[in-house]
């Protein structure tokens, strides 16, 4: 199974490195776009000392974990996004036709080629900030593993949760839920500890971008780093869960164009 | 103008055919302004002094309310249905009527923001209405001066939205320019941070864009904030920008029909 998707994505980049242009317009697009979001909080602390007694290095170390995650997800699996044209259109009835797992051929439609771009920034972030931050080390590294795999599980989970909603109601093929969900999430960009309750509750229970970016650095500032794994882990198994779950209720919800 | 009005209204009535999506599209970014409530009015929580920036909690709060009407007026889909055409093929259908090709793809963004722009002005004045005691409401000249700079920066935005849109003709990967767009749309027309807060040299290279016309200067406007030139300069400025946009799509369209090749038919 992983072989053929692997298969798939290689077959995706070489059909899209055929187009030299589009490539690297595609992958400096990712760049660029990630360099804007990472001078907002260097525009902000020129403004104010501090955000809650969070450093300006760590908050971008958040981002890094959160441009990681959101790379990742865009080479492996961008076909999510394809999802609520895939439903309008009556694409979906070739999916639900093949003896393949419908979950597994959604994800491994496409590749977002920008998503590498985003993944190469985040990298060089991440090792840039946890050097800055003294957490450059075997144990920092590998956690961070830990954590980029989980936050790409959870960020996975939440678009496909997201998008799955086409299921239910007519929206002619585009929809700005998961857009929605997505800028709420970016809001996670910052220490969560600075928003009401309820926008932590959001944060980390109902659109977990907490549980990718946040977390993680709070778990290297107050080192209980075993609780705070587990609690990502725990995070990123049930939301896995919770987005199939959605997704093959939603399949059934499908009305088929009549093949 | 009878050709662009009908168009408009079609567009119109395409946005107002799926309801539940419609509903959902108007009042998601009701949600995201919530959230940048609360990111603010935790910034400003932080803060001894009163000002970030030398901008006061009450008038930053405005800011935010009245960047979020003029910010939010086109959803994704809407901003790119041209280039999502353009990749599937299906703009050729564009190319052979005989309208324009600018005036379709304007009266088609006009036709999709005019129920967003209702919607966004109810939710400004909502907004005053209900928290008036935390904002700074514009006075009524300041408004008379806004209607003419805010028509501008409308223009400004779809022309913007159409040109890269016509670039999509030379590659495949539309998502790439509209995320590079949204990007620099958003960070330079003071949509996420006013563009007060920028450093300076970032400030001065930032009015040598077009963005903060579309934004920061009539949100600016409204608020009676000082701005980087005289009002009727701005006007200028602004007018000069869509005249170069409109040289720009003249270019790009004319070399687009030169090499563009329609297959069957």
């Amino acid at each position: 199974m992983l072989k053929t998707f692997m298969k798939m994505k290689e077959q995706y980049i070489k059909t899209e490195m055929e187009y030299t242009v589009n490539f690297w317009m595609m992958l400096i697009s990712g760049i660029v776009t990630r360099v804007l979001y990472i001078a907002i909080p260097f525009i902000i602390y020129q403004n104010i000392p501090d955000i809650a007694g969070w450093k300006v290095e760590e908050i971008n170390l958040i981002m890094s974990y959160l441009f990681i995650a959101e790379g990742l997800c865009s080479i492996l699996f961008e076909g999510i996004w394809q999802i609520p044209e895939m439903v309008f259109h009556g694409k979906f009835d070739s999916i639900l036709s093949r003896p393949i797992s419908p979950l597994f051929q959604v994800l491994s439609y496409g590749m977002g080629l920008q998503g590498i771009g985003v993944f190469i920034f985040g990298i060089i972030c991440m090792f840039f900030y946890l050097n800055t931050l003294g957490l450059l080390e075997i144990g920092g590294i590998l956690l961070s593993l830990f954590f980029i795999i989980c936050g790409c599980i959870i960020l996975m989970s939440v678009y496909l949760l997201s998008n799955s909603l086409v299921f239910w109601f007519d929206a002619g093929g585009k929809t700005s839920i998961p857009y929605m969900i997505s800028s709420i999430g970016q809001y996670a960009r910052y220490p969560i500890s600075i928003y009401p309750v309820l926008m932590q509750i959001i944060l980390l229970f109902i659109i977990p971008y907490g549980f990718i970016g946040v977390v993680p650095v709070q778990a290297f500032r107050e080192g209980n780093l075993i609780i705070y794994c587990l609690g990502i882990l725990g995070m990123s198994i049930i939301f896995l869960f919770l987005s199939r779950f959605v997704f093959y209720k939603g399949i059934k919800n499908y009305e088929s164009m009549g093949m | 103008m009878r050709t662009l009005f009908k168009l408009t209204a079609i567009s119109i009535q395409r946005s107002l055919y799926y309801k539940t999506s419609l509903i959902l599209n108007l009042f998601t970014p009701v949600v995201v302004l919530a959230g940048q409530y609360m990111f603010w009015e935790a910034m400003y929580a932080q803060q001894t002094g009163l000002s970030i920036g030398g901008i006061l909690k009450e008038e930053q709060f405005t800011y935010i309310l009245l960047a979020f009407g003029v910010n939010n007026i086109l959803s994704w889909s809407s901003e790119n249905t041209l280039a999502r055409e353009i990749q599937n093929g299906t703009v050729v259908s564009r190319c052979i009527r005989p309208v324009s090709f600018l005036t379709q793809s304007c009266s088609e963004m006009i036709g999709a923001l005019i129920p967003q722009c209702i919607v966004n002005f109810g939710i400004v004045m909502a907004g005053i209405i209900l928290f008036g005691n935390h904002l700074t409401p514009p006075g009524l000249h300041a408004v008379l001066y806004f209607i003419p700079c805010f028509l501008l920066a409308v223009l400004l935005r779809i022309m913007l939205i159409h040109i890269f849109s016509l670039l999509c003709f030379f590659t495949t990967g539309y998502l790439g320019l509209s995320w590079i767009r949204i990007a620099l749309f958003e960070f330079f027309s003071g949509a996420v941070i006013p563009v007060l807060m920028f450093p300076d040299l970032l400030k001065r290279i930032t009015y040598m864009t077009p963005f903060p016309y579309m934004l920061q200067i009539p949100v600016g406007l409204l608020l009676g904030q000082e701005l980087p030139v005289s009002l009727p300069v701005v006007y200028i400025i602004q007018l000069s920008w869509l005249l170069g946009f409109y040289l720009l799509h003249v270019i790009i369209y004319g070399s687009i029909r030169k090499n563009l090749i329609i297959a069957g038919g």
